[in-house]
C-alpha cells in the first residue's frame, strides 16, 4: 500500500505538470519525463515486480501463487526485452531519475517487508502487493509514461504493456479471493 | 435436381458468351458454384489473433473437421486450453508463433497464463 501511495503521489505531481489534472493550484512544476527517464523508469518497474515474483516462487508453496509469480516474472522479463531491444534500436541510454529512485527505495522495503513472512501470511501479502503494485503502475503508464513519451514507438510499447498490465491485476484480485477462502 | 442442373448448365452455356462481353466474372461464378456443390468435403481454415491480451474473435463459428490456427502477435507468451476434457493444450506459445488444432468439437478455452481475462469459444454451426 505505500508503494501505491508513493507512486501515485509521483504520479499525481507528473500528471499535474502535464495538465491532466489541474486541481493543485500549488503544486511544484516539475518537469516532464524525457524519454531516456521515462525508459528507467520502465525497465526499473517492470524488475521491481520480478524480483517480488523470484521471492514468491521460492517461499510459496501456493501452486496458483507461484503459477502466477511464474507468469510475472516471464511477462515483465518480456517487456524489459522489447523496452531494451527498442532503446537500443533508437540509441536511447535509459536515465536514472528521481521517479526510478523512488521506485527502487520503497521496492526495498517491500522485499524486506514479503522476506520476513512465511506461509499464509505471505501469499497474502505477496498478492495484496501485486494489487496494490498493478494499479499504481498501471495509473503511472497511462496518467504520465505515456502521456510524456516523445518517441511513436515508445509511446506505442507503453501503451501496449497497459492489457498486459491490467490482465495481471485482474489475475491478482482472482488470486486475492482464492486466498480468503 | 439433375434437370434443373441441367437446365442450367445449358443456360450458363448460352449466357456465357454474352457476359463474357461484360464481365470477366463469369468463370469465377461458375467455379464457386462447384465448390458449394461439394461442401461437405471443404473443410475450413480459420485463424484467431491473440493481440492485447485478447483471442480474436472471441467466438468463433466452425465445422467439425475445421482448422482453427491461434496466431500470437502479443508482447507475451500465451497458452490455449480447453476447461473441460482434455480437448486441447497448446502449451507455451511464444509471441510470433502460431498452433494449430482440427475441429472435434465444441469448445471454451482460456489462456492458463492469464486465466483472468483470456477466455473464448468455438461454437459449432447448427447442422
Ligand atoms: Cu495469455
Amino acid at each position: 500500500m505505500k508503494i501505491f501511495k508513493m507512486l501515485t503521489k509521483s504520479a499525481i505531481c507528473l500528471v499535474v505538470s502535464t495538465g491532466i489534472l489541474s486541481f493543485s493550484a500549488n503544486a511544484q512544476k516539475s518537469q516532464k519525463l524525457t524519454d531516456p527517464e521515462i525508459a528507467s523508469v520502465a525497465v526499473t518497474a517492470n524488475q521491481i515486480d520480478i524480483d517480488y515474483a523470484k521471492i514468491a516462487i521460492k517461499k510459496s508453496k501456493n501452486q496458483q501463487v507461484i503459477d502466477f509469480a511464474k507468469t510475472m516474472e516471464k511477462d515483465h522479463g518480456a517487456v524489459i526485452n522489447q523496452a531494451v531491444a527498442l532503446v537500443t534500436k533508437l540509441g536511447v541510454t535509459p536515465k536514472d531519475n528521481a521517479t526510478s529512485q523512488s521506485l527502487n527505495a520503497q521496492a526495498v522495503k517491500e522485499r524486506k517487508a514479503l522476506n520476513s513472512k512465511s506461509g499464509k501470511a505471505f501469499d497474502k501479502a505477496y498478492v495484496d502487493n501485486e494489487v496494490a503494485y498493478h494499479t499504481a503502475v498501471i495509473n503511472a503508464v497511462e496518467n504520465v509514461l505515456i502521456p510524456d513519451a516523445t518517441n511513436k514507438e515508445l509511446h506505442d510499447l507503453l501503451v501496449s504493456a497497459v492489457p498486459l498490465f491490467k490482465a495481471h491485476l485482474e489475475h491478482a484480485k482472482m488470486l486475492q479471493k482464492s486466498l480468503e477462502k | 435436381m439433375k434437370n434443373s442442373v441441367a437446365v442450367l448448365g445449358i443456360r450458363v452455356c448460352l449466357l456465357f458468351p454474352i457476359l463474357f462481353l461484360f464481365s470477366c466474372s463469369s468463370p469465377n461464378k461458375k467455379s464457386a458454384a462447384n465448390q458449394t456443390g461439394t461442401k461437405e468435403n471443404i473443410h475450413k481454415v480459420d485463424t484467431v489473433t491473440i493481440n492485447m491480451m485478447k483471442f480474436n474473435p472471441e467466438i468463433l463459428k466452425v465445422d467439425k473437421g475445421d482448422t482453427v490456427i491461434w496466431l500470437n502477435k502479443g508482447m507475451v507468451a500465451h497458452t490455449v486450453k480447453s476447461y473441460r476434457d482434455n480437448k486441447f493444450y497448446s502449451d507455451t506459445l511464444a509471441p510470433g508463433k502460431t498452433w494449430t488444432w482440427v475441429v472435434t468439437d465444441s469448445a471454451a478455452y482460456y489462456c492458463t497464463l492469464h486465466p483472468a481475462t483470456m477466455m473464448a469459444k468455438l461454437l459449432l454451426n447448427n447442422k
